[in-house]
């Protein structure tokens, strides 16, 4: 039968041709777009756990706090694995002055390596090396008329520190969202605490050195051992503290299989139409079939067959080019945007360069359709195969 | 016990408001290793029998019984297991697959029995020897004559050793040459294997070789010739 089959397929070579080129042009785009998506994907939750640490430490209910004492900590000892790195970080509101211009700004104070971090978001000047110096958002900069060594004042009457300090200005950010761009004043903690609160902090950043990006149970296990040693304080993971990303997480197999399952669709329609041309052709070798003996269901095993070899060998190869273009990609790639894309892309903070990722899930996933495809497109050409009366079929003409 | 039994056969086929009577009330029995020929003008109903002995189709009424199976009570598929166990079936036209060598179509319905390659291969070779077509096995229909694609035809339906064999006007599109000389290895078949062979046909000069003729008439037998 195996045999019979295959023959059938190579009676048409130039259909045969056709219908698996699509087939496996369609796996390979799929293991290209699965591998590039998932570098996509992965860079951006990379960046979110970059800017937020694996784990956030904030005093309780937080989100129902709103001056600054009951918001602020004295940050604790904490029985962390070796390795991991804790920073300190301090918000506070203000208000920024030069001269007869002023306005409300977000102060930000934090530790040497925080501040490092904002160097993707440099637009002009440098990172602060001293006291007193700051990074402003560069509309901020535009609203208070200053640039790179002028001087602003900040004046933050809501907390217990010296409640004014003077800073010069030494960079200036470029937010991708204007509004934060346009509150956005960072300077060294030691600073913001000796002017909102001297020795606290609003969070402290965890960054756990080695784990993973979805290593979500051993960030747990880290989590549970540190709660007890956190009186009147909450742990977050990275996705806790960003909820609105961490829902997206669960939907990403879902976004996946429906964008992988539109290729399939149309490679679907494609096949259904090269197996019913087939039968059609063959009609009278179907009755012959039947007549000779072979049963109704061992016919549309027949066409089975010519589905499952031709979606077979066509995945194969489209699945060993995806596999060996997917390998470059694992290895570093830069989207093929147009510049003005591009700019945006970076302005967000996404590195440039991303790096292809697939799973064993997601070849399978492919393999699935692929197998779906094949099963599918036979179903009715074969199902029609398997009715047709012997002696009606052997009179067919074409 | 015969291996074809028909007992009062009706066939009546509906279609567009009309009905056509095909078969009238057919009695025939045929015993084990008889060389039977249908002979009647087109459209007595010679093709409508052999249907019906080969579970192709069911009578409207009457019985149709082969090596002992009433295949009326059969359902489609038990009928097309039937064709495949008991019964070998040459046709008019289109015998072979035309993708398959003349070995491997030779062998196709011992391959569709499950029948293992080496074994399948031996018993379609023998046939194809028996019918003086040993030395083309390896070639597709499209590289033999008409009457060497008849001859692989006949050859499947030996290889496969059946009860009997039902032929529809096998010889209906070869030249008178190569028409007698199919019937005559059949007639050969039948008398040294004893394979029982039922056809049809409507060309005079091939009665000469048989034993016994059942002449058809506008849907019933009109008659009967022992030779």
């Amino acid at each position: 039968m195996l045999r019979l089959a295959w023959r059938n397929l190579l009676r048409t070579p130039g259909r045969s041709l056709v219908t698996g080129g699509v087939v496996a042009l369609v796996v390979f785009l799929s293991l290209l777009f699965l591998s590039v998506y998932a570098g996509a994907f992965d860079a951006f939750y990379r960046l979110l756990l970059e800017r937020t640490g694996h784990l956030l430490v904030r005093v309780e209910d937080y989100e129902d706090k709103t001056d600054l004492e009951s918001l602020t900590f004295l940050p604790p000892s904490l029985p962390l694995p070796p390795g991991a790195e804790v920073e300190g970080v301090l918000e506070g509101g203000g208000l920024a002055i030069v001269g007869g211009r002023n306005r409300t700004v977000v102060i930000t104070g934090m530790e040497p390596r925080g501040l490092a971090r904002q160097q993707g978001l440099l637009k002009e000047g440098g990172l602060p090396r001293a006291s007193g110096e700051a990074l402003l958002g560069e509309a901020l900069a535009q609203a208070l008329q200053v640039g790179l060594g002028d001087e602003v004042v900040v004046y933050a009457p809501g907390g217990f520190g010296l409640g004014v300090y003077a800073f010069r200005v030494v960079g200036l950010l470029d937010f991708p969202e204007t509004h934060l761009e346009a509150q956005t004043l960072m300077v060294p903690l030691e600073d913001a605490q000796a002017l909102l609160a001297p020795g606290r902090v609003s969070r402290l950043e965890i960054r756990l050195p080695g784990l993973g990006l979805y290593d979500l149970k051993a960030l747990e296990e880290v989590k549970t051992a540190l709660a007890p040693h956190l009186q009147g304080l909450k742990v977050e993971t990275w996705l806790e503290a960003n909820p609105v990303y961490a829902a997206l997480l669960p939907l990403y197999d879902t976004i996946m299989a429906i964008y992988v399952g539109i290729f399939f669709v149309l490679a679907g329609l494609i096949l259904f139409n090269a197996l019913y041309l087939s039968l059609v052709e063959r009609v009278r070798e179907f009755g012959l079939l039947a007549g000779l003996g072979l049963s109704g269901r061992r016919i549309l095993g027949l066409v089975f067959w010519e589905s499952f070899l031709l979606v077979g060998v066509a995945a194969l190869l489209g699945m060993g080019a995806g596999l060996l273009v997917h390998l470059e990609l694992a290895d570093g790639f830069r989207l093929p945007l147009p510049q003005w894309m591009l700019e945006q892309y970076r302005e967000f903070g996404l590195p440039e360069v991303l790096y292809g990722r697939l799973g064993v899930k997601e070849v399978l996933l492919t393999l699935g359709y692929a197998v779906g495809v094949a099963l599918l497109a036979a179903l009715w050409p074969g199902y029609v195969a398997s009715r047709l009366e012997p002696v009606e079929a052997m009179r067919y003409v074409p | 016990m015969p291996i074809i039994e028909v007992n009062r056969v009706r066939k009546v086929y509906r279609g567009d408001g009309v009905e056509t009577v095909a078969l009238r009330g057919v009695d025939l029995t045929v015993e084990a290793g008889e060389f039977t020929a249908l002979v009647g003008p087109s459209g007595s109903g010679k093709s409508t029998l052999l249907h019906l002995l080969a579970g192709l189709d069911l009578p409207t009424e009457g019985e149709v019984w082969v090596g002992g199976v009433w295949l009326s009570r059969l359902s489609r598929s038990e009928r097309a297991r039937v064709r495949l166990e008991r019964i070998g079936l040459v046709f008019q036209a289109y015998n072979l697959l035309p993708v398959l060598t003349a070995l491997e179509n030779a062998a196709l319905i011992l391959e569709f029995r499950g029948v293992p390659k080496a074994e399948r291969e031996r018993r379609a070779l023998a046939a194809l020897e028996a019918l003086g077509l040993k030395e083309k096995a390896g070639r597709f229909p499209r590289q033999l004559s008409g009457g060497e694609q008849q001859r692989v035809a006949v050859a499947r339906a030996l290889a496969a050793e059946p009860l009997l064999i039902l032929a529809d006007e096998p010889t209906a599109n070869l030249d008178s040459k190569n028409g007698l000389a199919l019937i005559e290895r059949m007639k050969a078949l039948n008398r040294e294997q004893g394979v029982t062979f039922l056809f049809s046909t409507h060309d005079p000069r091939l009665l000469e070789h048989v034993k016994r003729i059942v002449r058809l008439e506008d849907g019933a037998i009109v008659g009967e010739e022992w030779r």
